[in-house]
């Protein structure tokens, strides 16, 4: 069964129900409580593992306070479902309703690639360097350590991409 | 009394351009062969000719000065397209326009003049300064009089700046306006400039007894050093032009902003400003820290169906035609594929 997942203003999918885990949505998320953050998604797509956060907006780079409490937001809601993911996929946190689909489960973690997704939504790509140079720096100690890879997309490079139904206007 | 325009007819890259400049700050980008140089050449010489009482070179002498093409013939310089053998440059001021025409078959300098009276008298106390994109002030030693001598091939923006550069700095106190800008260039350098016997020094800043000679200085800081000169000895004042090509040539990022902010400073003082430029940096760092009373110009040069295509806009970004700024574009689609493929 296809699916789709609408996040700010975007329509991502459609997708295989089987290839999708909706993090934001599972009942393992909800049942730990508040104080942890997380991604939109996470899909096994062609091989390889995307954990897919949406925005419909950043700051600009030159409001150095925004842009840095953007950053470090966004870096939180990655950096707790690495964890989150990982600590179901090793059976640390029992996933009783079965939300992790078991094509996640099943992939072989010594080879399969993994690669964070920050898509916003009506950002022209000129503005999207200063976002990807600093997530990446913040998130170096995940990168290194999981051997991950950082990516921000704009509407237009997601849709390039496959990630998107339809684009809606921004 | 400023440069207003320039029209130019079968002319090196040119099949037609007409472009008008702002009083302020006009910043040329493109992709290498568009005629970024060329324009600010013409300009250049145009500027200097005025003098021509006094330096004995009118306008289509200086062109060929600083063009260089072989045996000095003007006419090397009509576009090499079939068919065309006419060139026409005409350079507008405010009340009036300074015109030359010569063929592909006209020798040396015997071009056509018009104009160059009325030009004189306007533009004869202008000071006009080229900073050509390659240092030359380590290399200062006898190189004047190689040129001269055309023991070497050089152009006469290199021996230009040679002769500006070693202008006496002025007697007496630094005005305020003065000590602002070399308080900020010797915070870069580190350092004054000196002359002596005809070779360039830096003084290092607490240091008085040492004196640095310019080959062993870095070549950006060679740069900002000669700017540091120039304000020093009174050639870069209100009511004069500067013409700088690739300013970011050897200049680390990190100073970037502090020779935006002098440039925005200088054309607020009254200085036409011309630059061409490569760097994303200098051009987004100009339209970042522009202020109300800042006049900033962008011209674009493009190729397009083998013809050299113009736009201009005030603000960087805006231009459709911007060769700097999609390169960082390709550049940051190319680093998404990589991950995404």
């Amino acid at each position: 069964m296809s699916v789709t997942i609408s996040e700010s203003g975007l329509c991502f999918g459609e997708f295989e129900e089987s290839n999708l885990f909706y993090v934001e949505q599972s009942n393992v998320y909800k049942s730990l409580g508040s104080g942890i953050c997380t991604i939109e998604f996470a899909l096994y797509n062609n091989g390889d593992i995307l954990m897919i956060e949406a925005k419909s907006s950043s700051p600009k780079p030159n409001n150095q306070d925004d842009f840095d409490s953007f950053i470090n937001e966004t870096y939180d809601k990655f950096a707790h479902s690495i964890d989150l993911y990982f600590s179901i996929v090793l059976k640390r946190i029992e996933d009783s309703e079965n939300d992790m689909p078991d094509s996640f489960k099943a992939a072989n973690y010594s080879t399969i690639k993994i690669k964070l997704l920050l898509v916003i939504n009506g950002h022209k790509i000129e503005w999207l360097s200063p976002i990807s140079d600093a997530l990446k720096r913040k998130l170096k100690r995940q990168t290194q350590i999981w051997l991950l890879e950082v990516v921000v997309l704009n509407h237009e490079l997601a849709e390039k991409y496959g990630l998107l139904k339809l684009h809606p206007k921004p | 009394m400023t440069l207003k325009g320039i029209y130019l007819e079968n002319l090196t890259v040119f099949e037609k351009m007409e472009i008008e400049f702002c009083d302020g700050i006009n910043v040329f980008v493109g992709e290498n062969g568009t005629g970024k140089t060329h324009i600010m050449k013409l300009l250049y010489a145009a500027c200097q000719a005025a003098q021509v009482k006094t330096t004995a070179v009118d306008f289509p002498q200086k062109i060929v000065k600083v063009f260089r093409p072989d045996d000095f013939n003007i006419g090397r310089l009509v576009s090499r397209k079939v068919g065309n053998s006419n060139s026409r440059i005409h350079i507008a001021s405010d009340t009036n326009t300074l015109k030359v025409s010569f063929e592909r078959r006209t020798k040396r300098w015997e071009a056509n003049v018009t104009g160059m009276q009325a030009w004189e008298k306007q533009f004869e106390n202008l000071t006009s300064t080229f900073i050509p994109a390659k240092e030359m002030l380590s290399n200062s030693r006898n190189l004047i009089q190689a040129i001269d001598k055309g023991n070497v091939d050089f152009d006469d923006t290199y021996k230009d700046i040679i002769s500006a550069a070693s202008v006496d700095v002025s007697r007496g106190p630094d005005n305020e306006r003065k000590k602002k800008y070399l308080k900020r260039l010797q915070t870069i350098t580190q350092g004054k400039v000196k002359i002596e016997k005809e070779k360039f020094y830096l003084l290092p800043t607490g240091q008085p007894q040492s004196k640095l000679e310019f080959q062993l200085v870095a070549e950006g800081f060679r740069k900002i050093a000669l700017l540091w000169q120039l304000i020093k000895n009174g050639t870069l004042e209100k009511g004069s032009v500067l013409f700088w090509d690739e300013p970011e040539a050897n200049i680390n990022p990190q100073n970037i902003p502090a020779i935006v902010d002098l440039l925005l400073d200088l054309q607020e003082d009254g200085v036409q400003i011309f630059i061409a430029t490569h760097d994303y940096f200098i051009a987004k760092y100009l339209d970042a820290r522009k202020r109300e009373s800042s006049k900033l110009l962008y011209h674009a040069l493009y190729k397009s169906d083998d013809t050299i295509h113009y736009e201009c806009e005030k603000a960087f970004m805006l231009l459709e035609n911007n060769s700097i700024s999609r390169q960082s574009v390709d550049l940051y689609k190319e680093e998404v594929e990589k991950v995404m493929k």
